[in-house]
């Protein structure tokens, strides 16, 4: 399944970019995950909680840093992620790009993910539901990253610090964040 | 897949709401176990583990099913069989009744309760449906007392809802389908679990041949049942045997899918497709119910 998103800052390329190969700034982003060890420059592990009612699933991911290309601003993270009792497996492909836009940055992130074993066949697609406002988070945090006061920053990746848990609600808590940073805008 | 035994738990059994709601604040992990039509298999695939279960079957008092005024009662252990049998749901709220008569298997409607089904709000099941369109209230019992949600703010998502930890549904207030009223729920179901694929439910007041009230609820397309509003604005005005006009608002019914969903059974147009043909006739039935 592929899910596409896109948005714009008024932060210059090139501190869009540190941020997209700062791994450790950019797991935080994903609701619900932790990073949990730096194997190497390249290579790090993290788990997801995922929480939806009664259901709950933890992922072990092994994220690695495939692509950083500073010259075409391009990024791309895989992640192999295995659900922590054997419910089934994750893997994804997130490539970012940038492309200079006015005074600032538009930033593409495009997400190739793919589900296999129990995962996948349970909650008769719903998984792409919930993928897609996971994905939705991540970008939305990155955005909070390149454009907001550090402490507001700040706040955008602790509201995705829990394990996700009613995705609306999450949402609108973030959303709640950047309103602020708007107001004052 | 149901080969697995569940991970293991501790099991209480209070015989009190009281000592029910103690168990669920002193235990941030638990789970309250009712008719565990859903929680069951989900623990035995593993994907619940929580480790403790409050089972509520033996509180008393919590499966009655009343007239209040005008609503009905229904308690929160009332089985979906025991809903689809009472006279008194069948004679206020006829909907209902037929909409617990269609859920899953007769094992199922044995064992699953209203309370149940609401609280795990499954997107494919039908009670979130039906109780959106005929604007219910899910009564809540927590440490702090009994707090009343309405239905279009008790869903809030995929297996979620605005209940609070430690807090229990104890009853559902469900408003009776008064003279003029009509109301009907149309289904898509998957032949193995008897869950919607689509579900649609309507609700009209007609007064004078002519359709002065709607409500329009699609459930199984989204994450949470949708109201579709720019369907039921068309609604109003039209009337009951007017196949064209019914046709006109069923078309408005995709405006409100923007998050369609597919799976392996039924893509999102698919569904998508389905929820307009069952809007149609959920709204003819409706009409028809409320002229007769």
């Amino acid at each position: 399944m592929r899910l596409e998103n896109w948005f714009e800052v008024p932060a210059p390329p090139k501190q869009a970019w540190e941020l997209l190969i700062d791994v450790p700034r950019v797991v935080p982003c994903m609701p619900g995950a932790t990073l949990e060890e730096a194997v190497d420059e390249t290579s790090w592990k993290a788990t997801v909680a995922v929480k939806l009612g009664a259901i709950s699933l933890s992922f072990k991911a092994d994220v690695k840093l495939e692509e950083a290309d500073d010259l075409m601003g391009r990024a791309r993270l895989v992640t192999k992620a295995r659900e922590a009792r054997g419910r089934g497996n994750a893997s994804a492909t997130i490539e970012s790009s940038l492309t200079p836009a006015g005074g600032g940055t538009r930033v593409d992130i495009v997400t190739d993910l793919q589900l296999a074993g129990a995962v996948a066949q349970y909650g008769r697609g719903l998984v792409q539901d919930v993928s897609s406002q996971l994905i939705t988070q991540f970008a939305d945090c990155l955005k909070a990253q390149l454009t907001a006061s550090p402490e507001e920053a700040a706040a955008a990746v602790e509201a995705q610090r829990r394990p996700v848990q009613g995705l609306r609600l999450g949402l609108s808590a973030l959303r709640r964040a950047l309103g602020h940073l708007f107001r004052r805008g | 897949m149901y080969t697995q035994r569940p991970a293991e738990f501790d099991y209480h059994r209070p015989t009190s709401l009281d000592e029910a709601i103690g168990l669920l604040a002193e235990h941030d992990d638990a789970r309250a176990l009712a008719g565990g039509h859903s929680l069951l298999p989900l623990m035995k695939l593993r994907f619940a583990e929580p480790r403790t279960i409050v089972d509520l079957g033996r509180i008393p008092g919590l499966d009655g099913i009343e007239k209040d005024g005008d609503s009905l009662r229904i308690g929160a252990l009332a089985t979906h069989a025991s809903v689809a049998a009472s006279e008194l749901v069948r004679s206020q709220c006829r909907v209902l009744a037929t909409t617990a008569e269609g859920i899953g298997d007769r094992q199922v409607r044995n064992r699953g309760t209203i309370g149940g089904s609401v609280a795990h709000a499954d997107p494919g099941a039908d009670y979130p449906t039906v109780t959106k369109a005929l604007g219910a209230t899910i009564v809540a019992t927590g440490s702090g007392g009994e707090r009343e949600i309405a239905a279009d703010d008790f869903f809030t998502g995929v297996f979620t809802t605005s209940l609070e930890p430690g807090e229990l549904v104890t009853s559902v207030r469900v408003p009776v389908v008064g003279p003029g009223a009509g109301a009907a729920y149309e289904k898509h179901r998957n032949p193995a679990s008897g869950y919607a694929v689509v579900g649609v439910a309507a609700v009209v007041q007609v007064e004078g041949g002519k359709c002065t009230a709607a409500r329009l609820v699609v459930g199984g397309v989204t994450g949470t049942p949708e109201h579709a509003t720019a369907a039921a604005e068309v609604m109003i005005g039209i009337a009951p045997v007017d196949e064209a006009a019914i046709a006109a608002a069923a078309e408005k019914v995709p405006e409100a899918l923007g998050g369609a969903v597919g799976d392996t059974y039924a893509s999102a147009e698919y569904r998508v497709h389905l929820a307009q043909v069952l809007a149609r006739r959920a709204i003819t039935a409706a009409l028809g119910a409320a002229e007769g």
